[in-house]
Order: C-alpha cells, then structure tokens, then sequence
C-alpha cells in the first residue's frame, strides 16, 4: 500500500516538472502571436473563473464576475492616463479599489443568501455596463482607446507578446498559490462547512457574514488584478465586454471544469470555452451551434465536471474488472 | 399632462408589461417546479413568433388558430429538448443553466441559419383605434392585454383547481414528498418545461403584429425577462405579475420623461427594491440554491 | 447504465469530429486551385455573422470576389493574382474581433483587410494592424478610426459623410421645415451620429429640438413617440438608426403618436422589412438614400451586381450593399499603387487619395480636416435619394461626387480633397 502512493506521488510530481517547464517555455514552443493571444485571453479567463470559484466555495453562486474585471479595467486606465501613474502602481491600485468597492456591495449583498444574491450580482453587473455606457467621461459606448502598455522594466519593453504572457502567468501564479494557501488554511475550511451547511457551520462558530465577505472582497479583487492587465494589454476596453454574458461564461468556466476543484476547474473550463469556439472557426456561421451542442453534450454526461474523469474512469475501470472477476469465478 | 398621454402611456405600459408577466411567468414556472434557470426562455419566445408567423404568411391561417397552433408546436419542441438535456441533469441548478445556456447558442444562430436574415412582421388582427369617453386607445394594444389577463386567468385555473396544477405546486414544494405520494415527478417536469416554454411561445405569437420578428429577438427579451424576477421574486407567480407590471409602466412612462436614462430609472427601481427587500416584492430568502 | 452513457458519450464525441473534419473542405472561402501562373493573394474580413447585416454582406462577397477571380483582372507588376478572401466571425465583440484580426494577422499572415463593419471588433483590432502594417480598408465608421495617428486604416462606407448632401436634399423637399428632433439608438454609432447630424442641421438653419436615445434592442417605441410628438417639430430625423424592422416600429410609432411632419434618414430603409410592419401611410414621405441598383437608370456595375447575385440567390430584397464598397476600394488601391506592399499601398492612397466605381456611382477617397486628419482617409461617393410613396422608394434624385464633398466641406469645414 505505501509502495503504490509513493510511486503515485513521484509520478506525479514528474508529470507537475513537465507541465511546468512546458508553460514556462511555452511562447518557444509557440510561434504564432495569434495562439500566444489566445493563451493569455485563457490565462485572464482561468483567473476570471477562479474568482466565481472562491465564491462558491463558500456557497455563493455569482453572475457579476464581470463587473469587477470591468472595474479593475476602468479604474486601471484611468489611473494611468488621466492621472499619469506608472502601470505598475495602478495595477496593484486598481485590485485595491476593486477590492473596496467589494468590501461596499459586498456588505450590502452578501447578507442574503442563495437565490437573492445571485440576482443581486447580476443587477450590479447590469448597473456597471448601463453606467459605464452612460459615462463620457469614460468613454461612454465606444469606451477607453489607447490605453499605453506597461511601463517599461528594463529592457523589457512590452512590445511582443511573449512579455505580456510572462506578464499574465505571473499574476495567475499569483493567485493560485494565494488562493491555494487560503483554501489550504483555516479560512479555507471555514469557506468549505459554510458551503456543506451553513446553519451548521454557524453552531460552530463560525461568523457567515465575515467569512463570505471575505471572500467576496478576495474574488473581486482577483478578477480587478486582471482587469487592468486586460486594460493594458488590449489596449481599449469598452462596456459591453463586461456584460452580465460575460458573468455566464465565467460561471460556465467553473461549472464545465468541476465545481468541486476550486483551482483546476475553472482552469479546463476556461481552456475549453476559450479555445474550442478558436478552433471550430472553420465552422463560420455555425460555430456557435457546434460550441453549445459540446457544451452540453459535456454538462449531461460529465456533471462533475471534466475533472470527475478520472473519477469515473476509475469507477468505470474497478465495475469492469468487478464483473470479469465474476465471470473467471463462476467458471 | 393630458389624459389623452396618460392614457397612452398608461395602456402603452399594460400591454407590454402584461406580455412580460406572460414571459416571466412560464420562467418561473419552470424554475419553481422543474429547478432550470432557463437561459434559452428568450429563444421559445422567437420560435413562437416565427412560428406564427409561418402559419400566418405561408399557410394563410388565422391568426388565433395560428397562435394555439404555435403554442402547441413550442410545447412539444421543449418537451423534446427536456427529454434530451435537461432530463438527465435534473435537479441540478447550475447544470441545468449551464445546458440552456449551450441550448440557447444553438438556437439562436440555428434560427439565423434557419430562417434567413430578413427581419419578418406580420399585419394585425386588429385594427384602428377605440374610443372611449374622449381617450383614444389602439385596439391591438388593448386585445394584447385582453388575451394576456385572459391566459394568466388560465393559468391560474391550471395551477389552483387542476390535477396537474397541484402536481406542479406539490412538486415546487418538495420533489421526494411528492414522489412519496406517487406523483410522477420525471413527468411533471417534462409538462413544467412544456407548459412554461409554451408561455413563452404564445407570447411571442401575440407580440408578433405589434413588434418584429427578428433571430435575436430572444435575447433582449430575456434581460427584460431577468429584472421581473429580480423585482417580483424568482419563486412566485404573483411576484412574476406585479413584477412584469412594475417593469412595463416603468418603461413607458420612464421614456416619456427621462428618454434614454429610463434604464438607469429602472436599474434605481431595482435596486432600492432590492435594498429593502433582497429577494424580490415576493420572494422568499431561501438559504439553499 | 453509466457504462452505457459514457460509451454514448464517447461514440458522439468521435461522430461530432468526425462530422466536422468531413464538413472542413466546404467551409473555406478558398477558389480552385489556381494554375501555375497565378499566384494567390489573402485578403481578410471579419463579419458579425450573428447579425444579418453581416451575413448579408458575406453572401455578397462570395458572389463579387469569384466572378472577380474568374475575370483575373487583377494584374500587378506583370503577375496575374487571385483573391483567397478569408471571412472570420467576430459576433459584433471587442474579444472575438480582436481574436479573429489576430488570427489573420499571425495565422494566415493577411496584409490586407476588408470590409468590417462594428467599431467594437474594429478598434479592438486596431493595435495589431497598425503594428503590423496591415491596409484595412473598413466599413465601419467611428470618428475613433479616422484618428491622425492610424496610417494604415481607411473608412470607406459613406454613411457618416452622406448626411450634409442628404440635408441639401431635406431643404430642396422640406422647404419649410424649421426644427427637428432626433431619434437615435442609445450606442456609440447613435450618439456619434446624433452629434454630426446635430451639426448638419444647424448649418443648413434647422434647429434642433431634442435628441431622443433609446436603449438599443427597444421594440415598443411608443412612449418615445409620444415624447418625441410633444416638441411639436417640423421634422423627425433617425441618426444612426438601423435599416431593418426596427426603423419602421418607429415611424409606426411616430404615425400612432399623431406625427404627420417629413421623415428623414441617412440609411436606406429596408423596404420589405419595414413595410411589413409599418403601414403605408406611417411611411410616407419618408425621405432616404437610395442605392445605385434601384436608381431609374442603374450604372452597368450596379446592374452587374444585382444580376450576380439574384442568379446564385435568387431574390434581391435582402441585399446589402452598405459595407461592400471596401472592396472596390481595396481592388482600386492595389491597381493604382502596382504593389501588393501594404505600406506602399497605404502611404499613397493616404497621400495622393484615390478615386474608384461603386454600385451607387463615382467614390472617392477624402480628408477630415474637422477630426484634424490632413490624409486622405475617408470616403464621399456619388449619392441617390428618395421618398417613399405608397409604399414604394420614389427616386427623387441625386448629388453628384462633387457636390456631396462641397457639402462635407460647407457643414464640417476645412478642405476635404
């Protein structure tokens, strides 16, 4: 028995090297500027998608994920342009703002639970793109153009995309290894009995309120951090990216990759919804028919998500050997 | 203001909130009683306003015939598509939005496909102007209201006093009490998806003369759609009524004196609603999704 | 059972690719092979196919660039070429536009493209064909796209500069029209053009009541129309309107509201769209542009076109021609440079202009010294009018090139040509 787990462990800690080393090489292993675009659209996506994660780890379901990339977009280009900031400093600003603006809807909202906080992120998503369209000042429908590239580290100039792509990972490393630690600690598992039972949790001691606050506040800003790298690396954003659609798809990233994988769920999920409509362009017109039909086909017969593969293979794997072992037995 | 406008706005404000309640009716109907946030509701409302449309333009029915003949076609069309998606996911809140929200990519550009990019429009039933006292009022206008206070009083018919109405409202209250009293739940949900979906299908017949007919007619309809369960409450009829109206009158009076800040007059609406009572007019704050 | 579901799951899983490899070859916009001394030149487009706008404007390039390539006309520095027009989706978003310029920048390396229409998958990609130097000569218009800084990108539908010619039209049949109100779609087309035609009117010496947004995807316009009788004006003017069923809700609307002043509208109404849900009588007098097929003498291209098209579709009533003149512009430029070099192409045209045949008549390339852009990087073409009677478009009549652009130069300023 122990043979077989450390066996397991040092393979999987061989295919973790691989994998690794594959992503940080990647832009050697990829020509084309096109496919290193649509890997870091995926990247901004897999952080998108852990953001709806978190919150459903504590048992919240939100369609507002977009309005908070929107608002670390927003606040990101205007920091740099209007008030002339390096790149660098509103970066982590616009997450800051992000964040208290999380920290004030989130007061508000986060005291209903279930049903009424879902609509409730879907309105302020709505509120955000109708204002946001509403605003010259911002832009109004066509939104902010020219937004520059980040400031210059070095020699590093932000010119191709392989910077920007480094750029990205480490912002998603970033984030995985701070939402790892959070989920791996106390608040963690506070987040994970809140989401099993709630009244439950409460007997425990554990304080609702605070604790799904928190991770509202830690989503939201996430999803900011990556809003102002979008801001910069798209170089305009404009108020109907970041439409209460938007949210869906997020959500889909997590529901499609495994709603029980807080990290490497939103991660395939985001990999399927942004690459898949990518390589049925051939399709033209009819991609999106193709894209739903996947998408479905894929929510009815993996319901755990894409990562309970695994899982059924193997139930799959021990029913068969069962029934084989059966039938040597009866002979 | 004079009466003439208010009466204007007033009726103006009645027949698409009514059409509205119609549409977010059969949503909630769904949602309550087979558990599936519909996100394709808005494409079963333009399947029933093109399939009026056909009956009407190519086989030169009348128009009433029509739309019950639409009505039918859409109930069996979402019938179909319960038994293939949604059935193997049921009970499954967010499985099931996530396969609407595949169902609703297909339809839509399968409808652009299908149908060809001429936006279609079809001539009233009903013509001229009533009047009454010295208000003058569109008659199509008031039959829509008509029809609509006429199929909500039929569904209540349905859900209060029916066999199958009790089923459904048993169901919503407790699928596994329900099957303990052997009611066929797989079938009830199939018949929810049925009749809500035809809702909204009928719906789409009688806007079809007032409006146009056009592929992604379906998706604006929907975010309307949204806001009246956001302001009635996602689990109640009634809320679905009062919400539909709320939202219907706050259009067409909000247009007459703000113009294009309407929508942030609404979106204020909502949310003071929603300050003070967060699930809705009606709702109830229900712990689990 | 779940045996069973998942060998199901697989089975359709390996059918659907199966399908869709089989479906690959009928899906490329590619001609035959060309022979031996005809070389291919890739040219790339991006629609918004979930709109009908531009579907319609796919099916009109699939007939005009293969009965292009069959006439092999065009020749450069002795080589004859042939165009491989490669159409990509941008489903009218800043993402997919973005990702669908990047693919035919990097992937199938285009030094040319045509033909987009929405401003938001135009400017979204505009980083990467300025950077790349890629001609994109777009339908689109924004004055976020004629900016002095881009030097690669030109406008070439007129529906932004036909609307002073078109109010030289409105005085000529509204004679006595003194103020007007402006109903306009609630984006950045609608606002953009709310503004410009906000100029035009007051420098032909009609005021301007009021100008009236609704949010996009409206349907019930009657509360509007109410609002929009009370001001009581000589005229109704619908900036930035969009040309199908939803522009007749509105006159039906303004007729249900009392309103029996003039209409007017830079667009070309879609006559059958909006005559199905408006009656006759809400439409008449309506006052538009009018394209150069329906014209009582048609040019022999504008002829050639509708004859083309209506052999491989049969009917004509959902022809679009709005977005197609990026093409003849495209096709022009490259014979004019004798170069298939972008940044040669580009550099002259913006500096010596460029002047070229569409179905409506002579166009011709233009400065917008009013948005401070002193090269040639839009476009004024020949433009027909007409007034809907009875239900029909009526010709009234038409200003010729010279006269559209003096009345770009009078309203906005400065010297265009």
């Amino acid at each position: 028995m122990r043979r077989y787990s450390t066996k397991l462990r040092t393979k999987g800690v061989t295919l973790f090297i691989i994998l690794g080393i594959i992503i940080l090489l990647l832009p050697l292993l990829l020509k084309s500027p096109y496919q290193m675009h649509l890997i870091i659209m995926l990247c901004i996506n897999i952080v998108l998608g852990m953001s709806f994660a978190m919150l459903f780890s504590t048992g919240l379901i939100t369609i507002g994920a977009a309005a908070f990339w929107a608002i670390g977009a927003y606040a990101s280009a205007v920091l740099v342009m209007n008030l002339n900031l390096s790149f660098w400093l509103a970066l982590s600003l616009a997450s800051i703002i992000t964040g208290m603006i999380a920290f004030m809807l989130g007061s508000i909202i986060v005291r209903a639970p279930g049903v009424a906080f879902v609509v409730q992120t879907m309105v302020i998503n709505m509120i955000v793109v109708q204002a946001l369209g509403q605003m010259e000042f911002l832009g109004g429908w066509g939104g902010i153009l020219d937004i520059p590239r980040p400031n210059p580290i070095g020699s590093i100039k932000f010119v191709s995309k392989t910077h920007y792509y480094y750029l990205i990972l480490f912002l998603l490393l970033l984030t995985v290894v701070v939402f790892y630690a959070l989920y791996s600690s106390r608040i963690g598992r506070a987040w994970r009995s809140i989401r099993l039972n709630p009244r439950l949790a409460q007997t425990l001691g554990i304080n609702l309120f605070r604790y799904r606050l928190l991770a509202f506040i830690i989503a939201s800003m996430s999803a900011g951090l990556v809003g102002s790298f979008y801001a910069h690396y798209f170089g305009t954003i404009e108020p109907n990216t970041f439409s209460v659609f938007k949210s869906i798809y997020i959500q889909i990233y997590g529901i499609l990759g495994g709603l029980n994988f807080y990290l490497m769920g939103p991660t395939i999920g985001a990999l399927m919804m942004t690459l898949v409509p990518e390589f049925l362009r051939v399709g033209k017109e009819i991609e999106p028919i193709l894209t739903g039909g996947i998408l479905i086909l894929l929510v009815i017969f993996l319901p755990g998500g894409i990562l309970s593969l695994p899982e059924r293979m193997g139930s799959l794997a021990t029913a068969f050997l069962s029934r084989i072992k059966r039938k040597e037995s009866l002979h | 203001m004079t009466i003439d406008l208010f009466t204007q706005l007033l009726v103006n404000g009645l027949a698409t909130g009514m059409v509205y309640v119609l549409i977010a009716s059969g949503l909630i109907l769904v949602l309550g009683v087979a558990r599936i946030f519909n996100f394709a509701h808005g494409e079963f409302y333009m399947l029933g306003a093109y399939t009026t449309f056909g009956l009407c333009q190519v086989l030169k029915v009348n128009f009433f015939i029509a739309i019950i003949s639409a009505t039918l076609v859409v109930a069996l069309f979402a019938a179909i598509c319960y038994r293939l998606v949604f059935h193997h996911i049921r009970g499954n809140l967010l499985l099931c939005a996530a396969a609407s929200m595949g169902l609703s990519m297909m339809f839509e550009r399968g409808a652009l496909i299908g149908f060809g990019t001429q936006e279609r429009g079809l001539p009233s039933a009903f013509f001229g102007v009533m009047t009454i006292g010295n208000v003058a009022m569109p008659v199509e206008k008031m039959a829509v209201i008509l029809l609509c206070v006429a199929i909500m009083l039929g569904l209540y018919y349905l859900l209060m006093k029916t066999k199958l109405g009790k089923a459904m409202r048993a169901v919503k209250l407790d699928t596994e009490v329900a099957a303990l009293q052997g009611i066929n739940t797989m079938r009830v949900y199939a018949l929810a998806m049925a009749v809500g979906c035809s809702l909204a299908g009928l719906a789409g017949g009688i806007i079809a003369p007032l409006f146009s007919i056009t592929p992604g007619m379906g998706h604006a309809m929907l975010l309307k759609c949204f806001m009246v369960l956001i302001v009635g409450g996602l689990e109640s009829m009634l809320g679905g009524v009062v919400g539909g109206l709320v939202i219907g009158m706050t259009l067409s009076f909000g247009y007459y004196f703000l113009g294009g800040l309407s929508e942030i007059l609404l979106f204020g609406i909502i949310g003071v609603i929603l300050v003070f009572k967060p699930g809705g007019l009606f709702g109830e704050m229900v712990e689990e999704v | 059972m779940k045996r069973e579901k998942s060998i199901i799951f697989f089975g359709i899983i390996g059918s659907l690719l199966l399908l869709a490899m089989g479906f690959l070859p009928f899906f490329s916009l590619s001609i035959a092979q060309p022979s031996k001394d005809v070389k291919t030149l890739k040219v790339g487009c991006t629609l918004p196919l979930n709109t009908g706008m531009g579907v319609e404007t796919k099916k009109m390039l699939e007939v005009i660039v293969p009965k292009f390539n069959d006439a092999g006309d065009l020749i450069v520095k002795g080589q004859r070429y042939q165009i491989d027009l490669i159409i990509y989706d941008d489903k009218y978003s800043a993402e997919s536009g973005r990702a669908a310029v990047e693919r035919l920048v990097h992937q199938d390396k285009v030094k040319f493209m045509i033909c987009q229409i929405g401003s938001a998958p135009i400017v979204a990609g505009l980083s990467t064909t300025e950077s790349e130097k890629v001609m994109n000569m777009v339908g689109g218009a924004s004055p976020k796209i004629v900016s002095p800084k881009n030097q690669y990108i030109f406008g070439t539908s007129t529906t932004r500069t036909s609307i002073p010619p078109l109010w030289t039209m409105v005085k000529k049949v509204f004679p006595n029209a003194k103020t007007v109100v402006f109903i306009s779609p609630d984006d950045e087309t609608g606002r953009a053009r709310a503004k410009e035609e906000t100029q035009v009117a007051e420098a032909f010496g009609v005021k301007v009541l009021q100008v009236l947004h609704y949010p996009r995807d409206t349907v019930d316009f009657s509360s509007i129309a109410a609002k929009a009788k009370s001001f009581n004006s000589d005229l109704i003017d619908y900036p930035g309107a969009v040309a199908g069923t939803q522009f007749g809700l509105q006159l039906k609307a303004m007729y249900g509201a009392g309103f029996r002043g003039g209409h007017v509208s830079a667009i070309t109404p879609q006559m059958d769209e909006i005559t199905a849900v408006a009656s006759n009588e809400a439409l008449e007098g309506l006052l538009c542009t009018m394209q150069g097929t329906e014209v009582p003498s048609p040019s022999p291209l504008a002829r050639e076109v509708k004859q083309d098209y209506m052999k491989k579709y049969g009917k004509w009533s959902e022809a679009s021609l709005t977005w197609i003149p990026a093409w003849y512009a495209f096709i022009q430029a490259i014979k004019k440079a004798d170069s298939l070099d972008p940044v040669v192409v580009a550099n002259l045209i913006a500096t010596k202009g460029l002047e070229w045949e569409i179905p409506n008549g002579k166009a011709m390339l233009v400065k917008r010294p009013d948005l401070e852009n002193n090269k040639y990087c839009d476009t004024c073409s020949e433009l027909a009018y007409a007034q809907i009677k009875s239900g029909k478009l009526a010709y009234i009549g038409r200003t010729s090139l010279d006269e559209t652009v003096s009345a770009c130069e009078k309203v906005f300023g400065g010297k265009w040509r």
